[in-house]
């Protein structure tokens, strides 16, 4: 495949559009039109490890409060909820589907912080933030387009993916988990640091990209939908 | 041998008070050396006096008793239950194996509106007969809020759950009033041993604290598999506190559910939580009205500083948070 101009690459332009609207900020990072159509997912299958950084998040709250005589409610003290930031690791399994397809299966972990801040503490007790550590798993499934008539630099071929998951957080002392899902959108850059003619190994690099995280579920203190920003990246191998 | 003790309690609703505290609380005896909770092995079978009141006939009487047992009776995670015997013209305080409500006249509890009184088998807990006594000095209404009288219904739900077991719950606030008596704020119990002033009926409707403590002395429905415990010890300078108030709040909720330090090690247990991350509040049961909770021996410690336990806790389904360890210090 090296060296050939991918047919794919010609004939994706309306898919590619597609998704270019869709496109996260990694695609703001000045993709250019290819001149060298390198085949752009070398190897058909892909294994990769790397860090994850998500943002944190609120996760809602309620105030403490009892009933006064008229129905209304006295409060003794706020609470308001985040998970915060972390960083975590990810593991990644791929599979091209076509010359510019990838299904990829990913797990990462993570220890987020639980905060709850308490403030107007009707007694006068100084304000304050209490927590719990969180452990916190995800699987997810996703696919990944790559934009082959673009690059970044003179190698990196940006991306487009989204996907689905499985959120399972265990609290602190292991004896609670809290279940819910995960969506991502997002986008980034492959950026092939090695390429091999023959052998089992077709190439190597770096991935960095950009997401959303979307989750519902999970541990928080209300049902509404939850979206953080999420930074990865992440070192492939692709044979 | 059965050993019959009739035990007369201060667990009247009184009219003004005060207690900013938070809990639900189960009365106990020690037998053979280990604490029994109070509580009843049958289905309670109550009798209602023949004697009304101004504004409250015998059946508008029973009416709002039958409304006040079907809420405490209608609690899906507890099991315990009530029948109506009839009426009777024996009074509230005979005993006589049955347990009474009806209208007394006590002039000299002038702030107390209802209180409850038990005779139990002190050698196995058993509750054999519980009457409550509705003070006829005040004016009483059994329809819905009446101005200037207090809501039979509501003080009903109160005392019918000292007849089920449940002691006073410390769950609200109040402030002086220029009477020299403590006038209500909030409460988040009907349990709370402060009533709201009359013409109030916020009383009838059971809150999470007051669920949890039947709940917790008659299990029922997924009671001990679907909820979670936390538990642990109050200690300040190394050392148990009584009779700290303990409360664990729900930020996903809402539910604030209490109970004290029972014991010289300053142990405390909270049944009933929902499943997930609380917020532990302690504070002390501070003034005069330590006794409408405890008795005066062991004396409560009052000498400490209301605070935040330092980190979340996880009730689990079904489990024990495991114990925690909640330092405070004096005042």
């Amino acid at each position: 495949m090296i060296g050939r101009k991918p047919p794919a690459a010609c004939r994706a332009p309306a898919a590619t559009r597609w998704v270019i609207g869709a496109a996260f900020s990694a695609l703001a990072l000045w993709p250019v039109p290819a001149r060298a159509q390198a085949a752009p997912l070398g190897g058909r299958f892909e294994v990769a490890a790397g860090g994850l950084w998500v943002q944190g998040t609120s996760v809602g709250g309620a105030d403490a409060t009892e009933t006064a005589p008229d129905g209304t409610r006295f409060r003794l003290f706020a609470s308001r909820g985040s998970l915060g930031p972390a960083p975590g690791l990810e593991g990644r399994f791929g599979v091209r589907l076509g010359s510019v397809l990838r299904l990829e299966g990913s797990g990462s972990f993570a220890k987020p912080d639980l905060r709850v801040r308490i403030s107007s503490d009707v007694e006068g007790i100084s304000d304050l933030t209490l927590a719990e550590t969180v452990s916190q798993w995800t699987i997810e499934a996703a696919l990944v387009a790559y934009l082959a008539r673009w690059r970044v630099g003179p190698r990196g071929i940006p991306f487009v993916s989204a996907g689905a998951g499985y959120l399972r957080q265990i609290h602190e002392g292991g004896t609670l988990a809290d279940n819910g899902r995960t969506y991502r959108v997002g986008g980034g850059v492959d950026y092939p640091l090695t390429r091999a003619r023959s052998g089992r190994l077709k190439s190597a690099g770096l991935r960095v990209d950009v997401r959303a995280a979307i989750r519902t579920g999970g541990a928080r203190f209300d049902d509404r939908v939850r979206v953080a920003p999420a930074v990865g990246a992440s070192l492939f191998v692709r044979f | 041998m059965r050993r019959v003790l009739a035990v007369s309690l201060a667990l009247g609703l009184v009219a003004a008070q005060t207690v900013p505290a938070h809990a639900y609380l189960k009365f106990g005896v020690r037998v053979d050396g280990r604490d029994v909770t109070l509580k009843w092995n049958r289905s309670v079978r109550y009798y209602v006096s023949d004697r009304g009141v101004p504004g409250v006939d015998p059946p508008a009487f029973q009416a709002a008793l039958s409304r006040a047992f079907a809420t405490w009776e209608a609690v899906p995670s507890a099991s315990i239950a009530y029948e109506f015997g009839g009426y009777t013209s024996a009074l509230p305080g005979e005993d006589d194996g049955r347990s009474t409500l009806g209208f007394v006249e006590e002039p000299d509890l002038d702030r107390v509106l209802a209180a409850t009184g038990f005779l139990i088998d002190a050698s196995t807990g058993e509750l054999l007969e519980s009457d409550v006594f509705f003070n006829s000095i005040f004016p009483w209404s059994a329809a819905s809020g009446e101005a200037g009288r207090f809501d039979l219904e509501s003080i009903a739900v109160h005392e019918i759950g000292h007849l089920s077991g449940l002691g006073h719950s410390a769950l609200g606030e109040t402030e002086a009033a220029e009477s020299g008596h403590r006038r209500v704020i909030a409460a988040e119990a009907v349990m709370f041993p402060i009533a709201f002033s009359a013409g109030n009926m916020s009383g009838r409707r059971l809150k999470a604290d007051d669920i949890a403590g039947i709940s917790d002395i008659y299990p029922d429905g997924g009671f001990g598999s679907e909820t979670g415990t936390i538990s642990g010890r109050v200690t300040k300078d190394g050392q148990g506190v009584f009779g700290a108030h303990i409360v664990a709040f729900n930020p996903a909720t809402g539910a604030m559910i209490g109970n004290f330090s029972l014991d010289a090690r300053g142990r405390f247990s909270i049944a009933g939580l929902a499943p997930g991350p609380h917020v532990l509040r302690v504070e002390p049961l501070d003034d005069a009205d330590v006794e409408s909770f405890f008795d005066p021996e062991p004396p409560v410690d009052i000498d400490l500083r209301a605070a935040f336990f330092n980190r979340l806790v996880s009730a689990p389904r079904g489990g024990d948070s495991g114990a925690i360890d909640v330092s405070v210090v004096g005042k």
